[in-house]
């Protein structure tokens, strides 16, 4: 009795363990692909050229994303210092407008939804802020002030999502050339 | 003696040890492998209407809680489809002066087709999708750029409602 008990707790373990190490590579391991700056892109996101691992992890962390000729996802989860994004911190966000046919930017917490904000500043874009192409930017990433165009709520982790839609042929040929917006922090975390 | 008694039970763990081995690494495997189709039968259930019919969801907002990481900045349309019940028929008339695209997904989650504002040009949309192109079950996504402009945002809204997914038996 006392070896039945023991070998069904050998395999229920087992399976937890296959379960767990599972969830913890398409949750936990970044995603491949290339970097610019602190964001990181897949580019077999969407593809039906995806591995395996890709496309699980894209369907657990960003479902139904278009294929790169399409849009291009950059994820960021650490500022330009390697420092994890904090929701209870401020991030100040410049560079110059991508070349694309419309981008955005956007916050999420953990979970991958928006923050609950009442003021439903949740992200930029170029029509927001009224830049093409080329032109500079700067925004404010952090808790509800005056200035923050884009807002958090809660601490917990943040992840920015910039999102190319119709990139340029050279973009989309090799997104690593984006001139990544910097990420930095502004002022002290409480 | 002792060791005739012992023998087969440590050889009987060691077994036991490698099976259980096998199995985490079988769950492991399975797991990736069926995740895309657990969450993509999720989504088509929760958008899934009557036959195709698209389904208009409201203007995303933090109570939106059924997709992840779901833009702000787009309006959406759905059309959840089962090809048992035939082929389907796209259509769409209209124009919306902003960027717009329209995604096919399988039931694996690729996205096997995309044809947006720009490729489409002046010309209406009219495609059909039968089984040579996607699994039985799968989804249609309009993306409508609105930027969070209202007035954007009903124009948004005007043209999405003139999306028509319908099933040909």
């Amino acid at each position: 009795m006392k070896r039945t008990i023991s070998l069904a707790l050998l395999y229920l373990t087992a399976a937890a363990v296959g379960l767990g190490s599972t969830w913890f590579v398409l949750k936990r391991v970044g995603l491949e692909g290339v970097t610019a700056g602190a964001w990181r892109s897949d580019l077999l996101a969407g593809s039906a050229d995806a591995g395996p691992y890709t496309r699980a992890r894209i369907a657990v962390n960003a479902v139904l994303a278009l294929d790169r000729s399409e849009t291009i996802y950059f994820l960021a989860t650490h500022d330009d210092q390697g420092e994890p994004l904090r929701a209870e911190c401020r991030y100040r966000l410049s560079g110059v407008a991508p070349n694309a046919a419309w981008w955005s930017i956007t916050a999420y917490a953990d979970d991958n939804f928006l923050f609950p904000v009442e003021s439903h500043r949740y992200s930029i874009s170029g029509s927001s802020l009224n830049v093409i192409a080329g032109e500079a930017f700067s925004a404010s990433v952090g808790p509800a002030t005056k200035e923050a165009n884009i807002e958090t709520t809660g601490a917990g982790s943040l992840r920015l999502t910039l999102r190319l839609y119709k990139p340029d042929a050279v973009l989309q040929q090799n997104p690593a050339t984006l001139q990544a917006p910097a990420i930095e922090r502004a002022g002290a975390c409480p | 003696m002792t060791r005739s008694i012992n023998h087969p039970t440590i050889w009987s763990w060691n077994r036991h040890l490698l099976l259980a081995a096998l199995l985490a690494l079988s769950v492991h495997v399975l797991a990736v492998l069926v995740v895309p189709r657990l969450i993509m039968n999720r989504v088509i259930d929760t958008v899934a209407g009557e036959g195709a019919r698209p389904y208009l969801p409201p203007p995303i907002d933090h109570t939106h809680r059924r997709v992840v990481m779901p833009s702000p900045d787009l309006l959406y349309a759905v059309c959840a489809y089962d090809l048992a019940e035939g082929p389907l028929l796209i259509k769409l008339e209209g124009r919306y002066p902003r960027y717009w695209s329209i995604a096919l997904y399988n039931a694996k989650s690729d996205n096997f087709l995309t044809i947006s504002s720009d490729t489409i040009g002046e010309r209406g949309v009219d495609i059909t999708i039968d089984e040579t192109r996607s699994t039985r079950h799968g989804l249609l996504l309009m993306r409508i750029m609105t930027g969070a402009n209202p007035q954007w945002l009903a124009e948004a809204e005007a043209f999405r409602r003139l999306l028509r997914c319908e099933q040909a038996p």
